[in-house]
């Protein structure tokens, strides 16, 4: 999986994100954009406020998305600590558990310790299947299934069918390619100059 | 409020064929909304008003919004027109007006002159400023408030607070201050009393101008159903901010203090004649 990630940038709405009507708007906008690119990137940067009910909207309908059946990444980045916090306070009401950029690798908001572990796993491993996993943590292979559903609804992970799996179905595991999603994070809005200048 | 009584004014030419009303001593935190009820009574003044602020000695964000709902109120007639007395204190001169927007008064309204301008304090952060469209509440709350917080060193997570607040207020006051004669307005203010950081919004709408303590417990149940903005202020503490949320409509008064996370609600004699919400960040 090496698509680049497709980013939606929250400070074109406004520096502060307050009400349930605007969440819900852009609950719609970038649930859109994740069913149509299979992986986002939710990007907080130049957003002082988003309030606990605009971001309810907005994950409602993302989590709506990533439940699809699909398997789909979703990572936010750009969070002040205010930000954070309310998004703590939010994906804890809604028993969720969401990828959070922080500096260089992924966190968790809303995880228990053991999927916490399970993801430092996945970022060590970079891509593996299944039972490498479950070796990896010396769980059994039913545990580790229930851990990578988790992190596969919270987009943390994405999943593809092995092509090499001779018996049924096999998924290979992979976490967002740390570069691909660094080099999202820092795009800039405007087009590059040289673009406009072919054009 | 009681018509003047002092001889000399009463002789004042400027106080001839004008309705006179007293803005008293003090218009801050629960005087300035205890006076709403009289200042913005629903009986129609005479075409001329005067606001005597003479004798006033306190003023804050809520004394703001107050004062300015109520030359609002009274231009929104056509016609009509306020004169302001500015205040024998120079402090509280400089703070009023600061709080009503300096030399910016609604069309309609004038200062009586009796004082030079004041030069411009460093209290008031947003002005008592009417919330009449999308632009007005994006450009106050997005980039005046937090600017001008920043500039009086409440920046960082007081300031955000601030702003959270202010926009949940005001969405509720656009949203649920229907049939109000005049927009919803914004205050914000550091009060020099309290050293507290106030932010204020106040809507004329009907919804709980006629209510009591019992309907703001309600109002707050459901928002803590629905994950309102209101229960969500108070949901949680906010490192290193002390607050307060205070709200008042009709007779009801309600405050959330984050220091022990609690509601509590009273009843009290004088109305507010629509809705006023408020955080007090604590210094």
């Amino acid at each position: 999986m090496s698509l680049k990630p497709r980013r939606y940038d929250l400070a074109l709405l406004g520096r502060v994100l307050a009400t349930r009507p605007a969440g819900r708007a852009a609950g719609v906008e970038a649930a859109a954009r994740l069913a149509d690119e299979d992986r986002l990137l939710l990007n907080f940067h130049g957003v002082e406020v988003a309030s606990p009910p605009f971001l309810d909207e907005l994950m409602v309908a993302l989590r709506g998305v990533l439940l699809g059946g699909k398997k789909r990444w979703l990572l936010v980045t750009g969070c002040n600590e205010d930000v954070k916090e309310s998004l703590e306070m939010v994906v804890g009401r809604q028993k969720m558990v969401l990828a959070v950029m922080k500096r260089d690798e992924v966190e968790l908001l809303g995880s228990t310790p053991q999927l916490a572990e399970t993801l430092e796993a996945a970022r060590e491993m970079g891509s593996f299947t299944a039972p490498e996993l479950a070796e990896h943590l010396k769980l059994k292979l039913p545990a580790v299934h229930q851990r990578l559903n988790a992190l596969l609804e919270a987009g943390a992970l994405g999943r593809v069918d092995d092509p090499t799996a001779t018996r049924g179905k096999r998924g290979i595991y992979s976490t967002p390619p740390k570069d691909e999603v660094q080099a999202a994070a820092a795009e800039p809005d405007e087009p590059q100059l040289s673009e406009v200048i072919t054009a | 409020m009681c018509p003047i009584q002092d001889e000399d004014a009463q002789n004042d030419a400027r106080l001839q064929d004008r309705e006179i009303h007293n803005l008293g001593r003090v218009l801050r935190g629960q005087y300035a909304r205890s006076a709403s009820s009289g200042l913005l009574s629903a009986r129609a003044p005479a075409a001329r008003l005067l606001l005597d602020g003479r004798s006033l000695q306190l003023v804050d964000a809520f004394g703001g919004v107050v004062v300015r709902a109520v030359l609002d109120q009274h231009v929104a007639v056509r016609g009509n027109s306020v004169s302001v007395l500015e205040p024998e204190s120079a402090t509280v001169w400089q703070t009023l007006y600061d709080l009503l927007g300096r030399g910016n008064l609604p069309a309609g309204c004038s200062w009586g002159l009796t004082r030079s301008p004041a030069r411009r304090g460093d209290c008031v952060l947003v002005p008592a400023t009417p919330l009449a469209s999308d632009q007005d509440v994006r450009s106050l709350i997005d980039l005046a408030l937090p600017g001008a917080a920043a500039g009086l060193g409440h920046g960082g997570r007081p300031a955000r607070l601030a702003q959270e607040s202010a926009a949940l207020f005001t969405h509720n006051a656009r949203t649920h201050g229907s049939g109000s004669p005049v927009p919803p307005l914004l205050c914000a203010s550091f009060d020099e009393q309290s050293k507290d950081l106030q932010v204020v919004v106040f809507d004329r709408g009907a919804a709980l101008a006629g209510g009591n303590g019992a309907a703001l417990r309600e109002a707050i149940a459901r928002s803590r159903a629905s994950g309102g903005g209101l229960a969500s202020l108070a949901a949680y503490r906010r490192r290193g901010c002390d607050f307060s949320v205070r709200l008042a409509g009709g007779a009801g008064r309600a405050r959330y203090d984050s220091r022990n996370r609690k509601w509590k609600f009273s009843d009290v004699a004088d109305l507010v004649p629509g809705f006023m919400a408020a955080l007090e960040i604590h210094r």
